[in-house]
C-alpha cells in the first residue's frame, strides 16, 4: 500500500539517520532517508504530502542551501531543521526560509515527533488547499464574461435588484445568471461564493 | 745517500779496537763516517753536550764505568741519541739487556765485518728516529686523549678480549687492575635496558665491517647513571677479514641532561599547543559528540515507546539497544581520541605507519573539514616503510598543518577550496615526505620570512606557536619542515622523516 504521507530525513550522520527513521517508523510514519542533500535532490518526489527533517551541517550542499533551492523552486513542503551546532544567524536564516522549526541536537524524540506530525498535517492541508484552488480556478475559467461580471457584483454585496439596475437587465435575467453561476462554481450560497472568489483572487467590483 | 758524513762518537778505551773500528767504518760502502774517539764515559757525556753527534758506539767496560750502568748513565744524559753497544765475544746476553735498556742495537767486537757494522750504525740511527717519531705521535695522542677525556678501547674479535686505556676504566668506574678483559664483565656495567642494543650494534659492525656508534647508560657502583657515547671502527686483516674493533668512549651525561631538559621544555610547549588547538576545536568537538548523543536519545525513546505499548516489539527493542551500545562506543572513541591528543605523555620512539597517522589526523579534524565543506584529496604512497617517530607528536604536526590550511581557506568560498595530503618515498630512499597543500590565502613575503618564529601570528585567535613547535618536533625527529608557496596560490608545507632501520615496506 502506498503511504499517504512521507517524512524525508536528510542527514549525513548514519547513526542519527537510522535512529530517526526508527523513531518515526515506530510512530507509524512512512520514512525515506537520504545521506546528502545531493541525494535528496536526485531522488525527491514531493507529490505526496509530508515533511523534511533536514540536518544543517553536511558536506557538499548543506541544509540551508537545500532549503533555499526548494523554496526557489516553489516547493512549500514543511521543513524541520535539526542541527548539532546551531548558531543564531543560521537559525534566523533557516526560519526566514520558512523552516517550521529548528531543533538542537540532541533533542527530545517526542518533541520532534510532535513537530513532524504537525508538519505532516500542515502539508496535507496545504496540498488540499492547493487542490481546491486548482479545482476552483478550473471552474471559474468556464464562466462567461457576463457571469464573471455578475460574480464581482454579488461578491461586492449587491442585491439582485441592484445588479439588474447596474447592468441594465431584468431581475429575471439576473436570477438566471446567478443560478448558472452557483451551479458552475459549486457554491452552496452567497457566502461560499465569496470564499471561492477570494481563493480565486477575484476582487469585488 | 746522505752526502754529509755521519758523525760517530766512539767510546772505547782500547786504542787497538778503536783504530780497527774507525778503519772498518771508513772502508764501508754505507756512506762517509766522521769518527771521534773518547776513552772515558764522562768525556763522552761532556762531548755530547758540546757538539751534535748522529750516533754513539759505546763499549760498556770503561775506566770510569762498567756494564749496563755505562749505558744507563749515558742514556740519562742524552735520551734521544741513537746508541749501539759494543760487547765482547762472551757477552751476547749483555747485548740483549742493552736493547731492553734503550740501545738500538749491539755489535760483538771482532765478529763484525766492515759493511755489516756500517749498516748497523745506519739502521740504529733510522730506528731511533722512527722511535722518536712514534713517541712524539704517542705523546700528541695522549695529550689529545687526556684533553678531551676520551677513553680508548680495542676489542679482539678472535679472542673476544677487550683492552682499554685508563680513561675507559675511569668512565666505567672499574678498577683497571682487576678488569679481566672479558666482554661480559664490561656489559655488567651497562644499564640492563641498553645491553641488547649495544650487543646488536657491535655484532652488526662485526658482520658488516661498518663503523659502530652507540649511546648507552652505565651504572656506577654508587648507583649513579652515566651516559656514554661509544664509537668504533672495524680493523681488517690482509684478507679483509675483521680482526678487531678499535674505538673511543666519551661521557655525554651533561649533553644528555641538556637534551632531556630541552625535550621536556619542547614537550611542555607542544602540549600547550595541543590543548590550544583542541580549545579552538571545542565547538566542533561538541558537534561531533552531539551526533551519537542524539542517536542514543532516539533509540532509547523507541525502546521506551515499545516497552510501554501492548503491541511492543521485542526485536525492535533489541535492535535499538544494540544501536545504543554502538553509538555509545562511538562517543567514547571520539572522547578518547581527543584525550589522547591532549594528554601529557613521555615522548615515544616507535616504528609508525605514516599513512595511518595522516588518516587519524584527518579524523581528529573531521568536523572542521565538514564545517568548511572540504573533502581532502588524499594521495598516500603504497607500501611505504615505517618511520621511527613519536606518533602523538607527528600527529600534532599534521593537525597543526591541516588546521592552518583550513584556516587559510576559511575566507574563501567553498567550491574553489582544495586541500591535498600526500605521502611519498623520497628519491634518497632513506626518508618519506609528507605534504599538506592548500589553495588558501597564502602568506605575504614578510610573513614568509617569519613563518617559523615563535609567537609570530597573523591570526587573532592563534598563539603563533603551531609552526614553531611543528618545526622543532620534525627536527627533533631528524627531519625537515619546509614551506613553499604554490604557483597556483596557497601554500605547501612538507616535512621529512627517516625510514626506520630494517623497516619492511
Amino acid at each position: 500500500m502506498n503511504p499517504t504521507t512521507i517524512v524525508h530525513i536528510v542527514d549525513d550522520d548514519p547513526g542519527v539517520r537510522k535512529s530517526l527513521q526508527m523513531v518515526l517508523e515506530s510512530a507509524s510514519l512512512a520514512v525515506k532517508v537520504y545521506e546528502s542533500a545531493e541525494r535528496f535532490l536526485e531522488d525527491m518526489d514531493l507529490s505526496i504530502s509530508g515533511c523534511i527533517v533536514l540536518d544543517l551541517r553536511m558536506p557538499g550542499i548543506d541544509g540551508i542551501e537545500l532549503l533555499q533551492r526548494l523554496r526557489t523552486a516553489g516547493h512549500e513542503i514543511p521543513v524541520i531543521v535539526i542541527s548539532a551546532h546551531a548558531d543564531v544567524p543560521t537559525a534566523v536564516r533557516s526560519m526566514k526560509l520558512g523552516a517550521v522549526d529548528l531543533l538542537q541536537k540532541p533533542f527530545e524524540p517526542k518533541a520532534l515527533l510532535e513537530i513532524v506530525r504537525r508538519a505532516v498535517q500542515k502539508s496535507v492541508e496545504i496540498n488540499q488547499k492547493r487542490a481546491e484552488e486548482n479545482a476552483i480556478r478550473k471552474r471559474l475559467a468556464d464562466l462567461t464574461t457576463r457571469e464573471l461580471e455578475l460574480l464581482r457584483l454579488v461578491v461586492a454585496g449587491r442585491s439582485n435588484k441592484q445588479i439588474a439596475s447596474d447592468l441594465n437587465i431584468s431581475i429575471k435575467t439576473v436570477a438566471n445568471h446567478r443560478a448558472n453561476l452557483m451551479a458552475k462554481t459549486h457554491a452552496l450560497n452567497a457566502a461560499d461564493l465569496t470564499r471561492i472568489s477570494t481563493i480565486a483572487g477575484i476582487r469585488p467590483q | 745517500m746522505n752526502s754529509k758524513p755521519i758523525k760517530v762518537l766512539l767510546v772505547e778505551d782500547n786504542p787497538a779496537d778503536a783504530v780497527l773500528m774507525r778503519e772498518t767504518l771508513a772502508e764501508s760502502h754505507y756512506g762517509e763516517f766522521s769518527v771521534t774517539v773518547v776513552s772515558r764515559l764522562d768525556t763522552a757525556i761532556q762531548r755530547l753536550t758540546e757538539e751534535p753527534f748522529d750516533i754513539v758506539l759505546l763499549d760498556l767496560g770503561l775506566p770510569d764505568s762498567q756494564g749496563l750502568d755505562t749505558l744507563k748513565r749515558l742514556r740519562k744524559q742524552s735520551r734521544a741519541i741513537p746508541l749501539v753497544v759494543l760487547t765482547g765475544l762472551s757477552d751476547e746476553a749483555m747485548g740483549v739487556q742493552a736493547l731492553q735498556n734503550g740501545a738500538q742495537d749491539y755489535l760483538v767486537k771482532g765478529e763484525t765485518a766492515g759493511n755489516l757494522m756500517a749498516r748497523a750504525v745506519r739502521y740504529a740511527i733510522e730506528r731511533k728516529n722512527a722511535e722518536e717519531a712514534f713517541l712524539a705521535s704517542e705523546q700528541r695522542l695522549a695529550l689529545t686523549v687526556d684533553a678531551v677525556q676520551v677513553g680508548i678501547w680495542s676489542f679482539d674479535i678472535a679472542t673476544e678480549v677487550i683492552t682499554w686505556s685508563d680513561q675507559v676504566a675511569r668512565l666505567f668506574a672499574v678498577d683497571p687492575l682487576t678488569f679481566d678483559g672479558k666482554r661480559e664483565t664490561l656489559f655488567q656495567c651497562i644499564h640492563p635496558d641498553d645491553r641488547e642494543v649495544v650487543r646488536n650494534r657491535i655484532n652488526a659492525a662485526r658482520t658488516s665491517g661498518k663503523d659502530y656508534t652507540s649511546e648507552y647508560r652505565i651504572i656506577w657502583p654508587d648507583g649513579s647513571l652515566h651516559w656514554i657515547e661509544s664509537r668504533g671502527r672495524v680493523m681488517l686483516d690482509d684478507n679483509k677479514r675483521p680482526v678487531r674493533i678499535m674505538g673511543t668512549v666519551v661521557e655525554i651525561t651533561q649533553r644528555k641532561l641538556a637534551e632531556e631538559a630541552m625535550r621536556s621544555r619542547d614537550a611542555e610547549l607542544a602540549h600547550l599547543n595541543r590543548v590550544n588547538t583542541m580549545g579552538q576545536m571545542a565547538s566542533g568537538l561538541a558537534h561531533e559528540l552531539n551526533q551519537p548523543l542524539s542517536a542514543i536519545l532516539n533509540y532509547a525513546s523507541v525502546c521506551l515507546a515499545q516497552a510501554e505499548s501492548d503491541k511492543g516489539s521485542r526485536s525492535t527493542i533489541l535492535m535499538a539497544v544494540q544501536e545504543i551500545m554502538n553509538e555509545t562506543r562511538r562517543a567514547g572513541a571520539i572522547i578518547s581520541r581527543m584525550r589522547s591528543f591532549v594528554r601529557k605523555q613521555r615522548p615515544k620512539n616507535e616504528v609508525v605507519d605514516i599513512n595511518q597517522l595522516v588518516t587519524e589526523s584527518l579524523s581528529i579534524l573531521e568536523f572542521e573539514l565538514r564545517h568548511q565543506k572540504i573533502r581532502p584529496k588524499i594521495k598516500l604512497a603504497e607500501g611505504l616503510p615505517g618511520v621511527l617517530a613519536d606518533p602523538v607528536q607527528i600527529e600534532q604536526v599534521l593537525v597543526n598543518l591541516i588546521y592552518n590550511a583550513l584556516e587559510a581557506m576559511s575566507e574563501k568560498t567553498p567550491p574553489g577550496n582544495m586541500l591535498r595530503l600526500e605521502t611519498r618515498r623520497r628519491e634518497d630512499g632513506g626518508s618519506v615526505e609528507i605534504s599538506v597543500i592548500d589553495s588558501g590565502c597564502g602568506v605575504s613575503e614578510e610573513t614568509m620570512a617569519r613563518l617559523f618564529e615563535p609567537f609570530y601570528t597573523t591570526k587573532s585567535k592563534g598563539l603563533g606557536m603551531g609552526l614553531n613547535i611543528s618545526r622543532s618536533i620534525v627536527e627533533g625527529h631528524g627531519g625537515r619542515l619546509s614551506a613553499t608557496p604554490n604557483p597556483e596560490g596557497g601554500m605547501r608545507f612538507s616535512f621529512t622523516l627517516a625510514i626506520a632501520e630494517g623497516a619492511t615496506p
